[in-house]
C-alpha cells in the first residue's frame, strides 16, 4: 500500500540498537522494519555496518538522524549530507528523517535536540534548508516534532502551526512522535489532542512511540521505559486521523532484551484492533523520582567496541 | 513581550548559556552570551517563558544539566575501564575538564573521546621531585589505559580485514618462508649482511607452489585468484608485507589490556604492577582482538610497519646479542604463521614493484 509522499506503511518497527545485534542475527525476529540512528552507521566500517547490511537484506530500513541540525544558523554540512545519501543508497533506506531542531552553533555539536523560536524568520530559515537537503538527498525529507523544555518569548506561533506550515511550504514529510507531543504538551501546557488535530495528516509518514520520565514539575523524553496509557491514547487518535502509518518504538536507555522491546510495539497492534486494554503502565508517572532530576536527560546513543 | 531577536542571536545566547561549565547563571553572565543578549539569569524570563510550575531559568537548567550529563555518559561508555579504575566521581571530573577543552565538533559521538588521552597527558599531575621519572606511576597507568580503550573503539568501527584478502596461514606454512630443511640451520649466526641472502637461499631449496603468495586487488575473495602476483620464493626476504589498516602496534608501561579485559568480563581488578608490554591490536570477524608479543617480535612487526623488507625486519634482531639465532629461526616461522592467522597482513609487494594492497592502494 502506497502511503504519503510515496512512502509505504511498513507496519510496526523497532529502533535498531547495538545491544540487540546478536539476538537479531541469530533469531531474525518477525519485526516489520527497523529504524537506525544514521550517525552511528555513516562512518562505520565495522560490525555496526556489517549487521546493518545483513538486516537490510531481510527487513526494510529507515534512517533517523540526530545531527542534521535543520534549524541551526550554522551552514549546512554538505559532507554530512553526502554521507547520509550514500548510506541511504547502501542500505536501501525507505526514507530519511531527523528533527525540527538545531544541535549547536559556533562549530560545536551539543548532541541535544534544541528547540527553535517559532516565528516567521525561523520558518523561512527551516523551509529553505529543507529544500536544499531534499535537493541533495533527492527524496522528501521527513522531520519529527521534538520534545522540548522551553518556549521562547520570540515565538509568534504554536509549534503545531509552525510544523503545519513548514511541512506544507517545504513539501516534506512528518514523523509524528506522539510521546513528544505528550511531553511537550505537559511542559508547555497545551492540548495534545488539539495539536494532533492541527497536523497535516496526509504528510505524516511515520509515528514514534516511547517512554518518558516524570520529574514532577516537568516531563523528560528519556526513552527508558514502556509507553504509558495516555500516550497510547494519543497514538490511537493519531492513527484514526492519519489512517495508519509506519509506527516505531524507541527504547534508548535501560534497554531490555529484544523480545520485551518488540512486545511493547506490538501493543500498538491491539490498539489498532480496538482490543487494547491498559496493561502495565497505568499511571502517567512511571518513573517519578526526586533524587536524580539533575541526571535525567534524553540519552545519546554511542557505539562502543566489542572486544575478544 | 518579544524584543524581536534574530534566530542567530537566540541560538548563540542559548548555546553559550547551556554549555557553560559553571552553570547557566555563569553562562548568562559570560561574554559570549551577553554579546548576544545582555541579561542576567534573573531576567531569563525575558527570553524563555516560564511554565505553570517552573521559571524560565529552571527550564533552561534542564538543557544545561543535560549537556554535560549526556556527554559524560558517552565517555563512560567509551572508556569503561578508565572509569572503573578511578571511580565515577573522579572520572566525571576528568571528563568534565576534557569536554570543556574539547567540545564535540562532529556529527558523530564516535570521535568524542579521540583527544582524551592527549588531554590526560597534558594535564597529568607532576611527579614528586624525589621520584624517578623513569618509574611509571598511576597517572601513566591511566594514560596507557585511556590509549588502549581509544584504540579499541577506533579499531572496532574502522576499516578491517573482513572484506579483503589476507595473507593466509597456509601461505606461510607451505611456503616455508622461514623454515629451513632439517639439518640446514647454520651452526653460527650469520652476519648482519648475510641475513637476506641466507633466507633467500633457504627458500630456494623448496620451491613455492605457484601463485601461493598473492595480493588481493579486489574486495571479493572469489576473484582474487585471477590476480596473482608472481613472487619467486627467493624474493620473499626482499618483499614488503602490508599490514591491514586495523593493526596497531602498541607499547605500554602496564598490562592495561589484562585490566581492561577483566573489567569487560565484569570483574573488579585492582590496577596491576608496572611491566613493559608489547601489544598487537587487530580485528577479526568484526571483533577487536589483542595479543601480547615479545620485544623481538614487536621489533620485527614495527620494522615491517615502517616499510622495511622482511629481511631487513628480521635483521633488526641480530643487533640483540641475547637472541639465540638457532631458536629464533624456528620461532620466526611460527611468528609469521600466527601473525597471518591474526590476520595482520593484507598483501605484499616486492622492492621493485609498487605496493599492491586492497586497502592501502598503490
Amino acid at each position: 500500500m502506497t502511503n504519503r509522499l510515496g512512502y509505504d506503511n511498513l507496519g510496526l518497527g523497532v529502533g535498531l540498537r547495538t545491544v540487540h545485534f546478536d539476538h537479531l542475527l541469530k533469531h531474525l525476529p518477525a519485526v516489520d522494519w527497523f529504524e537506525i540512528i544514521s550517525e552511528n552507521f555513516m562512518d562505520s566500517q565495522g560490525r555496526p555496518l556489517y549487521v546493518l547490511e545483513q538486516l537490510a537484506e531481510r527487513y526494510p530500513i529507515v534512517m533517523h538522524g540526530v545531527s542534521l541540525s535543520i534549524g541551526s544558523t550554522e551552514a549546512l554540512d554538505f559532507d554530512y549530507l553526502q554521507k547520509l545519501k550514500q548510506l541511504a543508497s547502501t542500505v536501501g533506506a525507505r526514507w530519511v528523517s531527523d528533527h525540527v531542531c538545531w544541535t549547536g552553533v559556533a562549530g560545536v555539536n551539543t548532541h541535544d535536540l534544541l528547540p527553535l523560536p517559532y516565528n516567521e524568520e525561523s520558518l523561512r530559515h527551516v523551509v529553505d534548508r529543507i529544500r536544499i537537503v531534499q535537493d541533495v538527498l533527492e527524496r522528501p525529507l521527513v522531520l519529527e516534532n521534538p520534545s522540548s523544555y522551553v518556549t521562547f518569548v520570540d515565538s509568534t506561533m504554536s509549534e503545531a502551526e509552525f510544523i503545519l506550515r513548514m511541512a506544507n511550504e517545504a513539501d516534506c514529510g512528518l514523523l509524528l512522535d506522539v510521546n513528544n507531543v505528550f511531553v511537550s504538551a505537559r511542559n508547555h501546557d497545551f492540548d495534545p489532542v488539539e495539536y494532533l488535530r492541527m497536523m497535516p495528516h496526509q504528510r505524516v509518514v511515520q509515528m514514534h512511540l516511547a517512554g518518558h520520565t516524570n520529574c514532577g514539575t516537568h516531563l523528560i523524553d528519556t526513552h527508558d521505559g514502556p509507553v504509558i496509557d495516555p500516550v497510547w491514547e494519543l497514538f490511537r487518535i493519531a492513527h484514526e486521523a492519519t489512517g495508519g502509518v509506519s509506527t516505531l518504538l524507541e527504547w534508548d536507555a535501560h534497554i531490555p532484551e529484544f523480545p520485551v522491546v518488540h512486545d511493547e510495539v506490538l501493543k500498538a497492534k491491539r490498539i489498532l484492533e480496538m482490543s487494547f486494554k491498559a496493561e502495565s503502565a497505568a499511571s502517567d508517572h512511571p518513573h517519578l523520582s526526586t533524587a536524580h532530576f539533575h541526571t535525567v536527560h534524553h540519552p545519546a546513543l554511542v557505539v562502543t567496541a566489542e572486544t575478544e | 513581550m518579544s524584543d524581536s531577536r534574530s534566530l542567530e542571536t537566540i541560538q548563540h545566547w542559548l548555546h553559550a548559556v547551556i554549555t557553560h561549565p559553571d552553570g547557566i547563571d555563569a553562562g548568562c553572565a559570560s561574554a559570549t552570551a551577553t554579546r548576544a543578549i545582555d541579561i542576567r539569569s534573573n531576567e531569563i524570563d525575558r527570553v524563555v517563558h516560564p511554565s505553570l510550575e517552573m521559571t524560565g531559568r529552571d527550564r533552561l537548567q534542564i538543557y544545561g544539566r543535560a549537556y554535560f550529563g549526556r556527554l559524560l555518559e558517552c565517555l563512560k561508555a567509551q572508556f569503561p575501564a578508565v572509569c572503573h579504575s578511578i571511580g565515577d566521581e573522579a572520572f566525571d571530573g576528568l571528563a568534565f575538564g576534557y569536554l570543556i577543552q574539547h567540545p564535540s565538533t562532529s556529527y558523530s559521538l564516535a570521535s568524542l573521546g579521540s583527544s582524551f588521552e592527549s588531554y590526560l597527558l597534558a594535564t597529568r599531575p607532576a611527579r614528586h621531585d624525589d621520584s624517578d621519572s623513569t618509574v611509571p606511576d598511576f597517572a601513566d597507568f591511566l594514560i596507557d589505559l585511556t590509549r588502549l580503550e581509544r584504540i579499541y573503539n577506533e579499531v572496532f568501527d574502522g576499516p578491517g580485514p573482513e572484506r579483503v584478502r589476507s595473507l593466509d596461514i597456509t601461505d606461510f606454512t607451505t611456503q616455508s618462508i622461514m623454515a629451513p630443511p632439517e639439518g640446514t640451520v647454520p651452526a653460527e649466526p650469520p652476519g648482519q649482511n648475510d641475513v637476506r641472502s641466507q633466507f633467500a637461499s633457504q627458500q630456494q631449496r623448496r620451491p613455492a607452489p605457484q601463485g601461493l603468495l598473492q595480493s588481493a586487488t579486489d574486495s571479493n575473495p572469489a576473484t582474487v585468484g585471477e590476480v596473482r602476483l608472481s613472487l619467486a620464493p627467493e624474493d620473499f626476504a626482499n618483499s614488503f608485507l602490508i599490514m591491514h589498516n586495523c593493526v596497531r602496534l602498541l607499547e605500554f608501561r602496564y598490562p592495561v589490556h589484562e585490566f581492561a579485559t577483566a573489567i569487560r568480563r565484569g570483574l573488579d581488578p585492582v590496577p596491576p604492577d608496572a611491566r613493559p608490554v608489547f601489544l598487537v591490536v587487530t580485528r577479526r570477524d568484526y571483533v577487536v582482538r589483542r595479543f601480547e608479543v615479545s620485544k623481538p617480535q614487536f621489533q620485527v612487526l614495527l620494522a615491517i610497519e615502517r616499510r622495511a623488507t622482511v629481511g631487513e625486519a628480521i635483521e633488526t634482531l641480530y643487533a640483540d646479542s641475547a637472541i639465540d639465532i638457532r631458536q629464533m629461526t624456528i620461532n620466526v616461522r611460527e611468528w609469521f604463521q600466527d601473525w597471518s592467522a591474526a590476520p595482520l597482513f593484507s598483501g605484499f609487494s616486492r622492492c621493485d614493484q609498487p605496493v599492491r594492497s586492497p586497502e592501502r592502494g598503490a
